[in-house]
């Protein structure tokens, strides 16, 4: 190395001698760069294990998101469906009924075409029949067990069921006469299916077909007496039969007297308009059933609440809305509507199950907790409710649902708009941001971990520039209002009062650019004494044109650790600042013999000689009234002469 | 200033040398540490978390099996749980608590044959949707995993009736930008690369790169399909542009060929999705870049939107061993720190400067 500076320095081969200085720069870069990534790493590698610790101790929680269905859960469950349906003869276990009823339930995504292929249309038809609440599949209960083998064995019956579930779905379409029709051929399959019978007399009904209708209910009683539907429809239908007689006949003959009218008339036709009430009730809940099937959940809610407004004693509806709303995450509407069905309804389990469900959501982990008690009480081994109750029993008391949720964004800090008018009116204050995220090592004093310090806010500012990088955020930024903190020592308030910008008078507000502007620095943040090169360049930077800080920064150094610090890279423009410094201030406050160890120290540093030759002549002039200076101080002559000639002057 | 200091340094921070077969070697999530997977020459099969401590790596645990342990991923795990998902030469996929030894808390015989390759998404916050896991295996099949269902996978990719069935090498998992949409990226010892739509359960692309596909990563596994990088048996990667699929050519692509061997792994920096290092099978690391070109897709004479390749620059090599380095792991948490291990039983934390300057 050292002869091809030599040549460069004389001059004789200039190209050549560039291209080696540069390489030279570039290695001592890289090897800074590779030096300072170490220190970096060391303190990274503190930092992780700090955050390693906490996430095995679960210091740091995360909010759990909800997650997708398993996939393709549809598509499987169906397959294996079939698969038993072909072995028809072999009884279901119960377990695996449950299982499977659950899963059914769940919607088709609609892009899941494959699935959609295997959809079972006779299937969800038979659901669609089960009048059932639309929660089922929230809560594996024994009903909907019961109903699952039910509709198996109704399965079972093939064809006939088929054309049965398309007349019912017409029914629902209003078409009476193709439900009618579709009932005709679902009897005609299999004359012994007394469901068909109901459907078509129902139809019949509608159809206003009184004497036919009557003759299916009759038959669907003489199939499965005992079928509370089958008898209320009769019942109703003779009513309406020998109303319609009357009425027939006051037709015919104009002038009928409607003497034996009266309050029975009354009576009846009140009870009439209740029978309609009702059932405008249930029409609404099955439409808001079908909506809730959708996830078209307000569209449910209307229509549940139209039907409660039609018929306020059933219990279903209060209880169907609860559910709605749940799924809304209206909780508090949630557990009023709850409260309504279950004041209708003291033993109605779901309703107890929902309002837990909303209870936990609001946060009324205690009330919560009471209700799941009941639907155990009231259903024991309640699935749902016993995994709900573990989870209130884990989760410490104070983590609602609602509460994790904004646990998630605590740390987020808003920005603020504010118009200018609106902003407070009080000059701005600096503000003075330390990082602490060394703060065990700062804490010991040591050199090096001031160091450390150092090195982690000038990657941070370098890590600003490129948006890519993403650096763990695990230290906590500490800020300190400057005014606010009269603990100040006053030494330094003094220093930085010397060094402050004049202040711009009480008119007006303070620029702002003044005020965002690098705060000189003061003692109190003087950088600490150098170690290397590296460190001392990349302070003398920072400290920029402020003669008086670099002397005070200078004079921390032990003249003999330059030796330590420079090693064999000593840079001219570094010399020159020693030199400027000595100069300027060393003379005037120092000793001499301080002077002279300085410049002994760096005499003896490897690459001193090639720094001297860059000397220009006013630094050179400087460097003679140093050693003027030293002559002066008397001291011995014959060391401060030897010395002098190493310098060239 | 073109000259090769001035670029991404890479440098051995230390390294160790161990007593077995080391096939895969991952960084812990959020720690200082890693865990090495291998083989014992007793055949049996070895988990050893180490963790860097200034300048050295300290055992921390160790655990041996009845099987050798081929790969391994974090990809499908939570920050807080950090369970490992491993594949073992018995064909099982087992996931494993780090801070308790024993049994692990999902175990399934995933498939006939050695699991080649695993890797997994929806953990540590990286992509949407539910946690799964993908195994590829020599017996030909791909699976997809999702711990909620016990017994069987959620997807089974394989060849149908009477075609061959290839030795899957690698899988990869992207394209999880939501919670429906997910590709499964599969190489083969054919040459081929398949692409799975998870979405729509069907095959989307497949292509054939004519030498065994050692490797497939996606650039990122979070974002709609970017960039996927196969690596090949006789030392080419090439870097398919999956922004635009034409229903005929495909995706666009360029290659490059790299090492004189066969290129093991491709790992991408999880801190700049363009630049990304090879490892090969003489010992040799390569630190690539990507750059775009000025239209990452033009239309063709029918008017079809076709992709554009950008072209791909070396930044820096490094050779650390005199064996194949057979896997690669870029730290999450620290950029420019990784861990690479290979057949010369060492495994090795490396040090790569400057990456912001690149």
């Amino acid at each position: 190395m050292a002869p091809n500076a030599e040549k460069r320095v004389t001059g004789r081969n200039m190209s050549a001698g560039n291209k080696v200085i540069e390489l030279q720069l570039q290695m001592r870069q890289n090897a800074e760069d590779l030096q300072s990534y170490m220190s970096e790493l060391q303190s990274w590698e503190t930092d992780i294990k700090k955050r390693d610790e906490e996430l095995r101790t679960g210091g740091l929680q995360q909010d759990q998101k909800s997650l997708p269905p398993v996939r393709n859960i549809d598509y499987k469950t169906k397959m294996r469906e079939r698969k038993k349906k072909k072995k028809k003869k072999e009884p279901m276990s119960n377990g695996d009924a449950k299982a499977v009823e659950s899963k059914d339930a769940s919607r088709i995504k609609a892009y899941d075409y494959k699935s959609w292929d295997k959809f079972d249309v006779d299937q969800a038809l038979s659901e669609m029949d089960k009048e059932e609440s639309p929660a089922e599949s929230n809560e594996s209960d024994s009903e909907s067990e019961a109903d699952r083998d039910k509709m198996l064995a109704e399965k079972e019956k093939g064809n006939a069921f088929f054309k049965e579930g398309k007349a019912t779905a017409f029914f629902r379409l209003n078409k009476y006469a193709v439900a009618e029709s579709d009932c005709n051929l679902a009897i005609a399959l299999d004359s012994n299916y007394f469901r068909a019978y109901a459907r078509r007399g129902a139809a019949r009904a509608a159809l206003k077909k009184y004497e036919c209708a009557l003759e299916d209910y009759e038959m669907v009683l003489k199939l499965h007496p005992g079928n509370v539907e089958a008898q209320n429809e009769v019942k109703q239908i003779t009513e309406t039969l020998r109303h319609q007689a009357p009425a027939v006949l006051s037709e015919a003959t104009q002038e009928a007297p409607e003497h034996q009218g009266g309050q029975e008339e009354g009576s009846r036709r009140e009870e009439e308009e209740e029978q309609q009430k009702r059932q405008e009730a249930a029409v609404q809940k099955d439409r808001g059933n079908a909506y809730f099937k959708e996830g078209k959940y307000e569209a449910a809610v209307e229509c549940y609440s139209r039907g409660m407004e039609a018929d306020s004693l059933n219990v279903l509806l209060p209880a169907n809305r609860a559910m709605a709303l749940l799924k809304l995450e209206r909780y508090k509407e949630a557990e009023e509507d709850c409260t309504k069905a279950l004041s209708l309804d003291r033993t109605y389990t779901k309703a107890f199950a929902r309002r837990a469900t909303a209870r936990v959501a609001l946060g009324k982990l205690q009330e919560a907790r009471q209700d799941f008690l009941e639907v155990l009480k009231l259903e024991p081994g309640n699935k749902q409710a016993l995994t709900e109750l573990q989870k209130l029993h884990t989760s410490a008391p104070p983590s609602g649902l609602l509460q994790t949720a904004d646990g998630s964004h605590r740390r987020t800090v808003q920005p603020i708009d504010k118009p200018t008018h609106l902003q407070s009116a009080k000059p701005l204050r600096r503000i003075e941001i330390e990082e602490v995220s060394g703060e065990v090592t700062v804490s010991e004093g040591e050199s090096e971990g001031s160091k450390l310090l150092i090195k982690e806010v000038m990657k941070e500012a370098e890590d600003d520039s490129s948006p890519l990088s993403t650096s763990p955020s695990a230290k906590v930024i500490k800020m300190e209002e400057l005014a606010d903190a009269p603990s100040l020592p006053e030494s330094n308030l003094s220093v930085q009062k010397s060094f402050s910008p004049p202040r711009h008078g009480a008119e007006g507000r303070p620029n702002r650019q003044q005020e965002v502007a690098p705060p000189p620095p003061s003692a109190a943040d003087l950088p600490p004494p150098p170690t290397n090169s590296f460190q001392l360049e990349a302070d003398l930077r920072k400290l920029g044109q402020q003669p008086e800080v670099i002397y005070r920064y200078l004079r921390q150094v032990e003249p003999e650790a330059y030796a330590s610090i420079f090693q064999n890279s000593l840079e001219p423009d570094i010399l020159n600042q020693i030199l400027s410094t000595l100069h300027g201030f060393y003379i005037k406050h120092e000793e001499a013999s301080l002077t002279l160890r300085v410049l002994s120290t760096l005499a003896s540093l490897r690459r001193f000689d090639m720094a001297i030759m860059f000397l220009s002549s006013p630094e050179k002039k400087v460097l003679n009234e140093l050693f003027h200076f030293l002559h002066r101080a008397e001291l011995e002559a014959p060391c401060v002469a030897a010395l002098q000639r190493k310098y060239g002057v | 200033m073109s000259s090769p200091l001035d670029k991404p340094q890479i440098i051995s921070h230390f390294q160790k040398s161990l007593n077995y077969t080391v096939f895969d070697s991952k960084w812990i999530p959020c720690s200082a540490k890693f865990v090495c997977l291998g083989n014992y020459a007793r055949g049996t099969g070895v988990m050893q978390i180490y963790e860097v401590q200034q300048g050295e790596a300290q055992l921390i645990k160790e655990q041996e099996f009845p099987k050798p342990i081929k790969c391994g991923t974090f990809g499908a795990t939570s920050l807080q749980q950090r369970h490992l998902a491993t594949g073992d030469f018995g064909g099982n996929l087992n996931i494993w608590n780090l801070e308790v030894s024993g049994t692990p808390v999902f175990s399934v015989k995933a498939h006939k044959e050695i699991i080649n390759s695993i890797d997994g998404v929806g953990g540590l916050g990286i992509g949407d949707g539910a946690p799964e896991i993908v195994t590829g295996s020599r017996d030909g099949t791909v699976k997809v995993w999702d711990t909620r269902q016990k017994d069987s996978p959620v997807a089974n990719m394989e060849p149908g009736e009477g075609e061959t069935k290839r030795d899957c090498w690698t899988v990869a998992l992207g394209h999880a930008f939501n919670d429906q949409d997910r590709c499964v990226c599969a190489g083969y010892d054919n040459g081929d690369i398949k692409l799975f739509d998870l979405r729509n359960m069907s095959l989307r692309w497949e292509t054939n790169i004519k030498n065994g596909v050692c490797c497939v990563e996606f650039d990122r596994k979070d974002i709609n399909m970017n960039k996927l990088v196969a690596t090949s048996l006789e030392g080419k990667f090439h870097v398919f542009d999956m922004r635009t699929q034409h229903p005929t050519k495909g995706f666009s692509s360029v290659s490059e060929k790299a090492h004189k061997s066969t290129i093991w792994q491709v790992k991408h920096l999880p801190q700049n999705r363009d630049i990304f290092m090879t490892t090969g099978g003489a010992g040799n690391l390569n630190l690539w870049k990507y750059e775009y070109p000025s239209q990452r897709s033009k239309t063709d004479s029918d008017d079809l939107a076709v992709g554009v390749a950008g072209s791909v620059t070396l930044l820096q090599n490094a050779t650390v061993s005199t064996q194949p380095i057979a896997s690669l792991d870029w730290s999450p948490d620290k950029k420019g720190l990784c861990v690479c291990s290979g057949f010369d039983q060492t495994v090795r934390v490396l040090i790569v400067t400057k990456l912001s300057q690149v």
